[in-house]
């Protein structure tokens, strides 16, 4: 077995801005044998000190599992985050062996009690990437669309070093700029978080929620929760890649909790929720692949699906792309085995199929969708002569032509 | 779609405390034009105190608005917390299923909103006699899971599991306090008509009600657990929105936390025997019977203690051996059973015996059939003879 790691926790004031760090000493694999995982909070020169190390600790527990290293805190943790956070290693254990391949022991130096005050509101610090997600997610609770389900937002907290590299300060700002009519419409106050946290990504996307907020955590003493958009909806609970919402809560502690929002919704139906602001429905981004870091780019996976949640939504012309869906971007999209399709045919088709929607988009998406092989038969096709894969094309396309 | 504005047509349910009587607490949820629908709770040996917030009443009667439509008024206090989480669970089970739930909209004559309770010491844990509710217990008891807690307080909700009717509920409680005393945690067996009058569903499972007696059993711990009905390993063979869920039945009072979820049976059993070998005589997953009396031995469920203990290289106390047989009639279309089983057959202490052999060349005939049903609907779908796939 191999050593703990050992994490102790630093705050200071650098260039008029608050610095917090997590230190990490023996670790094993890449950075070894120190790593320092930092949040910078610009603009802030001074914020109280966390009660409890909960929210800092989920993004480096993950990747400490992944090498099987316990994690050593010098510093408090507060039982609910504790049980928490050993119930995440548990699980995801459980569902990626092949990554983390053993549950590893958190011990912290301390267990402290906190409460918050008596009389505070359930008020949230809101994570917000300009997606629609987010999105759906600061318009729903900061226009109180969501009746008495509504989280009051206290502010929102955009962070640089997830969706946007660390060294693209264009990109970010892009985002930021893009995001502002958002801001603007929800009137509250808005800071960023610039962090290095997810470091090379190992753990991600499993690690999106909890270090998001550890992210949003440094305004925890401003509301108990954070509140973060959904990645899997409820009606497509999936478990092996995604962030459901069931793992995601378990980046909560005793002091600062998340509480996930939007999984009873599908893509289509935030999109519908969002229609009477046009103006922020402009300023969806969702693409990372394009060349321009202020546009979606409108032709790779993500941006076409987003297209087709649109279209769902009877928008062929989304006002975030530059160019109307057409059929040529339906037939760019790879569809190689039905395991990589499963997210376009849950999240898209389901939902022009509960629509009735038509045209050719979808009838091409229809046509393609239905050839899409198994992953078993992708297997065997390796194995198969060429005549046979031909003679097996032909009688498919045959057969569907006869139905017809 | 969830619904987000209040212009349902369908008149609301109403939900109120009926007047108490000694024993028991009664809600009736009302709604014109249909049958009032009355559901109590009672504590045996215990009088159970009239909640100040209704949280327990309407986590327990959740199923029947969110399958008749429409909007719920509650004439009482809700707290902010439970009213937050149960709209997200409606909204959940409607992105589901459309055509069976319906998102639902919660009102109460007051709603208040203290913050949520932090983890406490002690905690109350819901034990139905099951093999994962008694693991739950045990590694909580042992403390051997990080952050765990102390058992203060078992609850045990009597008749929502078997079919048998002639075992009376006191005999049950006194099998249930016998083992409890054991752990050194007071026990709180709880009656309700819940199940009798329609409130338990195959779909959304007993939670709802186990919550409810959660809430009223143990508001001064202001913590409770429950075991995880449905393993990971299930869910990512069939997906179900339930155990995507967080905690949905937690209010501002009191945290109703799920447990577990992401042990093998096998080393469920294992732990049990190691920290608390006295239970292992209580743990009972018949469906025919109520947990607590003698096994049927011959149910699915029973089939997969029988197969757990063996894997884990001892017996069960009140069952036979299993056998090739047994394996054989074990109902592989229920989603867990064949989750459980495929678990148990690759964590087998002695592995080669006749039973796992057998067990093994079950999982393997399922595997191979999944693969088979792929490939089937693949070609239904590129011929146009059945729906498109992938689901």
């Amino acid at each position: 077995m191999s050593q703990p790691v050992h994490i102790w926790f630093e705050e200071t004031q650098e260039d008029g801005e608050v610095v917090r760090r997590l230190v990490c000493e023996s670790v094993v694999g890449p950075g070894a044998p120190r790593l320092d995982l930092w949040w910078r909070i610009p603009g802030i020169p001074s914020l109280p000190t966390p009660p409890v190390l909960d929210s800092l600790l989920g993004g480096p527990l993950l990747w400490a599992a992944m090498s099987g290293q316990d994690v050593v805190v010098h510093g408090p943790v507060s039982r609910g985050g504790l049980y928490n956070l050993s119930q995440l290693i548990e699980v995801r254990q459980r569902l990626s062996p092949e990554r983390y391949p053993r549950v590893i022991e958190l011990r912290p130096d301390s267990i402290r009690e906190v409460a918050r005050d008596d009389h505070e509101p359930s008020k949230a610090i809101a994570a917000m990437s300009g997606g629609l997600d987010s999105t759906f997610t600061a318009v729903r609770h900061g226009l109180n669309l969501a009746g008495e389900a509504t989280i009051p937002i206290e502010a929102i907290v955009m962070i640089h070093g997830f969706d946007a590299s660390l060294d693209r300060v264009d990109q970010f700002d892009a985002m930021r700029r893009r995001a502002e009519p958002t801001i603007k419409l929800l009137k509250v106050p808005f800071y960023v978080v610039r962090t290095n946290s997810k470091l090379d990504g190992r753990t991600w996307p499993h690690s999106a929620i909890p270090l998001t907020v550890g992210a949003l955590s440094h305004f925890g003493h401003l509301a108990p929760i954070a509140l973060v958009s959904s990645g899997a909806p409820y009606g497509i609970p999936r478990f092996g890649i995604s962030h459901p919402t069931v793992i995601e809560s378990l980046a909560s502690g005793d002091w600062f909790r998340v509480v996930t929002d939007g999984s009873g919704f599908g893509r289509a139906e935030k999109v519908e929720t969002l229609a009477p602001y046009a103006a922020i429905l402009a300023t969806i981004k969702v693409c990372w692949e394009g060349d321009d870091p202020g546009k979606n780019c409108g032709e790779c996976q993500k941006c076409v699906m987003t297209r087709l949640n649109f279209l769902a939504a009877g928008m062929r012309d989304a006002p975030c792309f530059d160019t109307p869906l057409s059929p040529e971007l339906i037939a760019g999209l790879s569809m190689p085995s039905t395991s990589a399709v499963r997210d376009l045919f849950r999240t898209c088709w389901n939902e022009l199929e509960a629509r009735n929607c038509s045209g050719p988009e979808v009838d091409l998406l229809r046509r393609r969708l239905s050839r899409v092989p198994p992953d078993v038969a992708v297997v065997w096709k390796r194995w198969l002569p060429r005549p046979a894969k031909q003679f097996i094309k032909r009688a498919l396309a045959w057969a569907s032509v006869s139905r017809c | 779609m969830p619904s987000t504005s209040y212009s349902a047509t369908p008149p609301p349910w109403k939900l109120a405390l009926e007047p108490q009587s000694d024993a028991r607490l009664e809600a009736v949820l009302t709604r014109p034009g249909s049958q009032p629908v009355h559901t109590w709770f009672e504590c045996l040996g215990r009088r159970l105190l009239p909640p100040e917030e209704l949280d327990p009443f309407i986590a327990a009667v959740l199923p029947m608005p969110l399958r008749a439509e429409g909007a719920v008024h509650v004439a009482g206090t809700l707290t902010r917390e439970v009213v937050r989480n149960l709209i997200d669970a409606s909204e959940g089970w409607e992105d589901w299923n459309v055509d069976r739930y319906t998102a639902l909209r919660i009102s109460a004559d007051r709603i208040i909103d203290p913050p949520v309770p932090t983890f406490s010491r002690r905690a109350a844990f819901a034990w139905s006699g099951s093999l994962r509710s008694t693991h739950t217990l045990v590694r909580h008891y042992a403390r051997s899971v990080p952050g765990g807690v102390q058992v203060g307080r078992i609850v045990h909700v009597i008749g929502l599991q078997g079919y048998a009717r002639t075992i009376s509920a006191d005999a049950i409680a006194a099998e249930v306090n016998k083992h409890a005393e054991r752990l050194g945690a007071t026990v709180a067996c709880v009656v309700t008509n819940a199940r009798e009058i329609g409130l338990v569903e195959a779909e959304i499972g007993v939670l709802p009600v186990v919550a409810a007696a959660l809430h009223l059993t143990a508001t001064d711990l202001k913590l409770a657990f429950h075991a995880r009905r449905w393993p990971f390993s299930a869910q990512l063979r069939y997906p179900r929105p339930e155990p995507a869920f967080p905690d949905v039945f937690c209010g501002s009072r009191m945290l109703i936390r799920a447990d577990g979820g992401a042990t093998t049976p096998t080393q469920m059993v294992r732990e049990v025997y190691e920290h608390a070998p006295f239970l292992l005589a209580a743990i009972s997953g018949c469906s025919e019977r109520p947990r607590f009396t003698a096994p049927c031995g011959d149910c699915s469920g029973c089939i997969i203690t029988l197969l757990a203990f063996a894997a884990a290289g001892t017996a069960h106390p009140a069952l036979p051996l299993p056998t090739v047989i047994d394996v054989e009639r074990l109902q592989w279309s229920d989603p867990i059973v064949a989750a459980e089983a495929t678990e148990i057959a690759s964590d087998w202490s002695t592995a080669g015996s006749r039973v796992h052999q057998a067990l093994r060349r079950r999982v393997e005939r399922d595997r191979a059939n999944a693969g088979s049903v792929e490939v089937r609907r693949w070609l239904a779908s590129a011929t146009g003879l059945g729906p498109i796939w992938p689901r």
